[in-house]
């Protein structure tokens, strides 16, 4: 199997399967595939109903995978300006990677989920899920806008904006926070959520927050 | 402060600052933080605008600007991101220099520059029997110290002579500096299906650099 990143706005990971390769992915991400390629649906059922039902009815996670197999040529994009990027994951090596920016995974790396849990103020954050994968295998993923790499000691830390998060070693800790804008009781009343992201490991941040991807134009 | 982009798709400015050393940004577009550099909120009238300035121009309805920046201070690197695509572009403004910044564009500035909200432009557009008005708002900053900026799309320069002039649309003007005359000016369309159909357009004369971009 062999995976290109093809384009440089909007980029795609074109994968070229050899007879009996797998790839997984969400729905909705294909570009282009030859004839040849044949789909199949793979269900997702970590954790049981409850967790199904949690994940794809709150969370707006999927519930089935599209598996495409070969042979032959299959393109993949998530329609948006951005990088795209593989990773080689070594047998037992894990990334975590932000919801809806995984690209693909050869069928060899395995998939999991995992809820970070917001401040649970009022009306605020109430947390996002992030996407588990560990070795042995092939990635590709999508960040929105450039992607900043960060290789994080043990115990250094930074504080992020929550929608820059894009990828991190499984050892990288992160929390949730609120940021106090200021002193005092209006500095508290306006404080904003933040991740504190803690190391050791790597991190990769994206520059523009998808779901803030329309923005606001002077 | 010491800033340089990173990316061009979204490029993103990282700030280095000294201990001490602060800076003044919209507090919703930034993008990651070192745990040693303070957060503090910097409001208007701590900037030296007063209230019925900042009521005059929330009256004529800007919402690009807040009532208090969000203030950084060093040591320590901050990045920041519009979440857009376009130039990133770092200015440093000597003392007593000014420029007019379109709204909505400005990253992050010295905590040593000089800040004003205005009007650059006005005018009026017909909505059935009603007259409304319509203003192109402007970040006034005067230096000395240094900012930064971000325009929609790519950013076109021009240095213009006392007796030039160019034509841009409402929305293409970026920055102009105040020996800059903008008026506003109305293009019109011939023809059968054209005729009675004007447009409004920016003359910007000189003379004073000003600067396009090419995005909406």
């Amino acid at each position: 199997m062999e995976i290109k990143v093809q384009g440089e706005l909007v980029p795609a990971a074109l994968v070229q399967l050899g007879a009996g390769e797998e790839i997984f992915c969400e729905a909705g991400l294909m570009v282009y595939s030859d004839p040849s390629v044949r789909l199949a649906i793979r269900p997702f059922t970590q954790g049981g109903l409850g967790q199904v039902i949690r994940r794809t009815m709150v969370g707006g996670l999927p519930f089935f995978f599209h598996v495409y197999q070969g042979p032959g040529y299959a393109a993949f994009s998530r329609f948006a300006p951005g990088e795209v990027r593989t990773l080689e994951l070594a047998a037992g090596q894990t990334v975590d990677i932000a919801e809806h920016s995984l690209l693909l995974g050869t069928n060899t790396v395995q998939y999991s989920t995992f809820y970070v849990a917001g401040t649970g103020r009022i009306g605020r954050m109430v947390g996002f899920w992030m996407d588990r994968l560990t070795g042995p295998g092939t990635i590709a993923y999508h960040g929105h806008g450039n992607i900043l790499g960060f290789d994080l000691k043990s115990g250094e830390a930074i504080d992020i904006d929550h929608g820059a998060l894009l990828r991190k070693d499984a050892n990288v800790n992160v929390r949730a926070f609120n940021q106090p804008l200021g002193g005092g009781l209006t500095g508290h009343a306006m404080s904003f959520e933040a991740l504190h992201v803690e190391g050791p490991g790597h991190l990769e941040l994206q520059t523009v927050d998808p779901t803030n991807r329309a923005g606001t134009q002077g | 402060m010491k800033a340089d982009t990173i990316g061009t798709i979204t490029p993103a400015v990282l700030v280095e600052l000294r201990p001490g050393e602060k800076i003044l940004a919209e507090h919703e577009i930034m993008l990651h933080m070192d745990g040693q550099v303070k957060i503090a909120r910097k409001t208007m009238k701590q900037l030296g605008v007063s209230r019925a300035h900042l009521m005059g121009m929330k009256a004529r309805g800007d919402t690009e600007d807040a009532y208090f920046f969000a203030e950084f201070e060093g040591p320590g690197n901050v990045t920041f991101s519009r979440d857009k695509g376009g130039e990133v572009r770092v200015l440093n403004l000597p003392a007593g220099q000014t420029v007019r910044l379109r709204s909505g564009h400005l990253i992050c500035f010295d905590e040593s520059v000089r800040y004003n909200p205005m009007v650059l432009a006005q005018w009026y557009i017909q909505k059935g029997n009603e007259r409304e008005a319509q203003y192109l708002f402007a970040d006034e900053l005067t230096g000395p110290g240094t900012i930064v900026f971000q325009s929609v799309g790519n950013i076109l320069s021009f240095n213009l002579a006392a007796t030039e002039a160019v034509r841009t649309s409402t929305v293409g003007l970026l920055m102009a500096s105040p020996s800059n005359v903008v008026q506003v000016g109305w293009l019109g369309a011939s023809g059968v299906f054209g005729g009675g159909m004007v447009s409004p357009v920016l003359d910007v004369r000189g003379p004073g650099p000003i600067m396009v971009h090419s995005g909406v």
